[in-house]
């Protein structure tokens, strides 16, 4: 279930939003070097969402969503980077709970639960070039448990 | 002429919602940035804010808070507001309901984000639009 709503996240967001078009799923593949964004979520559920793509790719996502010319600054790269995140992190939390459920979205640097195996992970081939998306998700407490 | 305020944390994304407004044809005055909803409070107390564009998950102060304390205040509580966020789910609609708030959800299109500052602001019926990028989906970024 979750790696298709992270799928669907994923693709209607980075070609609405950054006008990259999806041209291929894997499931793991080359590593995706470069920059990440990190987004932790609460609610419901809870856990970490990142987009994590090279540097050309993040490049080319952030000109296409400001309409730049020019190449966007590192900042910037990075800035959009947390907003894909972002806007992915929403889509997905919103479907997983059908729209019913209230979510806390919040950027983070904390990146020490990324080692563990994510929940569901995929990269896509974008037309901009590779990009990561994973996501990782706290276990849910049982009643009674301490 | 429309003063406006655009409140995310995301400077892309703020960067996204100015840009838009100012190719869509709506006449706009002064344009304010802020990173929180701190941020953002602070500026609508000491500046005239025509429209304010806020998103909802934001560090220091979230747009939810931010949009109460604007409704609670009575040099503030007719100020023209879009939210403008990943969050549109009918609970976080249900949540604002009593704030007189407009939804626009990201990523969102220009289209889509020029007609509902022009409902929210109550100048559909004023602004001409004719010919103009803003009439109907010529937006080119």
């Amino acid at each position: 279930m979750w790696k298709d709503l992270l799928l669907q996240a994923a693709t209607s967001t980075f070609e609405e939003a950054a006008f990259c078009m999806v041209e291929g799923v894997g499931e793991g593949g080359p590593e995706v070097g470069g920059a990440r964004g990190v987004v932790f979520f609460e609610g419901p559920r809870s856990g970490f969402l990142m987009v994590e793509a090279e540097p050309a790719t993040a490049a080319a996502a952030t000109a296409n969503m400001l309409g730049l010319d020019e190449e966007p600054s590192a900042d910037l790269r990075q800035d959009a980077l947390f907003e894909l995140a972002n806007m992915i992190c929403g889509h997905l939390v919103s479907a997983a709970g059908e729209g019913h459920a209230l979510y806390r979205l919040s950027r983070t640097e904390e990146e020490e639960s990324l080692g563990e195996e994510p929940a569901a992970e995929i990269v896509l081939s974008l037309d901009c070039g590779p990009a990561r998306v994973a996501l990782w998700l706290a276990p849910v407490a049982v009643a009674g448990e301490v | 002429m429309l003063n406006v305020l655009v409140v995310d944390d995301s400077v892309v994304m703020r960067k996204m919602v100015v840009k838009t407004l100012r190719m869509s044809g709506i006449p706009l005055g002064e344009v304010h940035e802020a990173g929180d909803g701190a941020e953002g409070l602070e500026v609508v107390s000491r500046e005239w804010i025509d429209l304010a564009v806020i998103d909802l998950n934001m560090p220091v102060l979230d747009g939810q808070t931010m949009i109460e304390r604007i409704r609670a205040s009575d040099l503030t509580r007719d100020l023209a507001i879009l939210v403008v966020s990943t969050d549109t789910s009918p609970g976080r609609r249900e949540a604002l309901k009593d704030c007189r708030v407009s939804f626009v959800e990201k990523p969102f299109t220009p289209e889509r984000l020029r007609a509902e500052a022009l409902r929210v602001t109550g100048l559909e019926e004023s602004i001409d639009v004719e010919g103009s990028a803003a009439a109907g989906g010529d937006f080119d970024f």
